[in-house]
């Protein structure tokens, strides 16, 4: 039966790898680039801000019709994704937890959070655009009128909410 | 050599004199998925079995037919990114365009719960069935219950995330346990599924692959196989905003 079944699998699996190897023209919106299809300035840039990452890897993206490019890597145990128009850098997000804020900031967002939601959780925490313009994105987990529902919601350096989205949640697909 | 003989028999009695059968075909199927309100989706899937070719394994002839017809419906509770409930009423015929019909009505209940892998996500599907199969003799539906556990896992091929005019794999092995009413064999089934997807945008995502199915068909344990082409059109009536 086992033999059946790999002999079966192989057969089949070799079949739809030819049909998928001769599909090669692909359009994509985002897709995994190598670093050698990065320009030098951009990896200099990584290199000198932010010696000693790790995981690097980089996305070609287009967002409003704008190619930019992605790279997301760890550094200091800190996940960050930066993202750069041309050879520029258009924006920072470093993924932190919570209990790192300022504890007037967190004071502040937990009270608003509070009178947001009767209960919530804080799934994801991220600091955009480190310095003057930095803003803090926050994912969160909260039930309001009764119903739970999942939440992006941004607040500024004194923590005022600025916008906050209702995130959808597709069902996760299954089949038969 | 009389030891060696008998091992022999042992080790390979079974495919000697096995019935086993093997079939190939084809399985087109539709998908279709919408949102009620945020926390309840409903599933419409639709698909029929077909045996495309004609065998003759040992005397008896078995034409090509369509095997099976199932319409399945399901209210799909979501509780988080993670976790999801649903329910069902299933309808199936098997052998739905030649006398020896049987009908199927069938109610489920299942979790999934889904870990994420690399770029991707690991499901784990657990679901409960009473099924109500038609006795053509009785004309009666006797209740049979079955457990099935699906291990899956799907991710995009090119990013984090899938977008219109990119491809993505949908693979799983499913394990089919009878438990109450008739049964050949406590696991009396297993489906193994590799697929490929292309998100069409608007349209959808049309899926292609292969699905093995394995079925013991007697109580002397003889098994069917199904190779099967599967094709399926995936449809979401919500699009609008999605979290990964």
């Amino acid at each position: 039966m086992l033999i059946n079944y790999l002999s079966d699998m192989v057969k089949f699996g070799l079949i739809f790898s030819f049909f998928f190897i001769g599909i090669n023209s692909i359009h994509c919106q985002e897709s995994r680039i190598h670093k050698t299809e990065v320009s030098d300035s951009i990896n200099t840039i990584i290199e000198k801000k932010y010696s000693g990452y790790k995981h690097l890897k980089f996305y070609s993206e287009l967002i409003n019709g704008k190619q930019l490019i992605e790279a997301e890597f760890q550094q200091n145990h800190d996940r960050y994704s930066l993202l750069f128009d041309k050879n520029e850098l258009v924006e920072v997000e470093i993924y932190i937890d919570f209990d790192e804020l300022d504890s007037q900031l967190k004071d502040r967002i937990n009270t608003l959070l509070n009178q947001q939601f009767s209960s919530f959780k804080l799934i994801e925490c991220q600091i955009v655009n480190p310095g003057n313009s930095q803003y803090y994105e926050l994912e969160i987990s909260g039930t309001r009128s009764g119903h739970r529902g999942f939440y992006e919601m941004y607040f500024d350096k004194n923590g005022e909410l600025i916008e906050e989205t209702k995130l959808t949640i597709q069902p996760i697909p299954t089949q038969f | 050599m009389k030891k060696i003989s008998l091992l022999l028999l042992l080790l390979f009695g079974n495919s000697t004199f096995a019935q086993n059968l093997t079939f190939y075909g084809l399985l087109p199927s539709l998908n279709q998925t919408g949102r009620i309100n945020s926390k309840f989706n409903y599933n419409l899937f639709a698909s029929t079995t077909i045996d495309a070719f004609r065998e003759q394994i040992n005397t008896v002839v078995y034409p090509a037919s369509d095997m099976q017809l199932y319409i399945q419906t399901s209210l799909i509770y979501v509780v988080s990114p993670k976790l999801n409930f649903a329910a069902s009423y299933t309808y199936q015929r098997n052998n739905p365009f030649n006398g020896n019909y049987t009908n199927e009505h069938r109610f489920w209940q299942q979790a999934i719960f889904s870990i994420p892998l690399s770029n991707g996500r690991i499901t784990n599907r657990f679901r409960f069935e009473e099924r109500f199969i038609q006795n053509k003799l009785t004309q009666q539906y006797p209740l049979s219950t079955r457990l099935r556990y699906q291990l899956g896992y799907n991710r995009p091929l090119q990013g984090k995330t899938l977008d219109k005019g990119e491809y993505y794999l949908n693979t799983y092995n499913e394990f089919y346990f009878s438990l109450t009413g008739a049964k050949n064999a406590v696991y009396s089934e297993n489906w193994s599924y590799l697929g490929f997807g292309l998100d069409l945008g608007k349209a959808g995502k049309i899926e292609l692959g292969y699905l093995f199915q394995t079925l013991v068909r007697n109580p002397t344990k003889d098994v069917r196989f199904l190779n099967l082409c599967q094709v399926t059109w995936i449809t979401n009536f919500n699009k609008k905003q999605v979290k990964k």
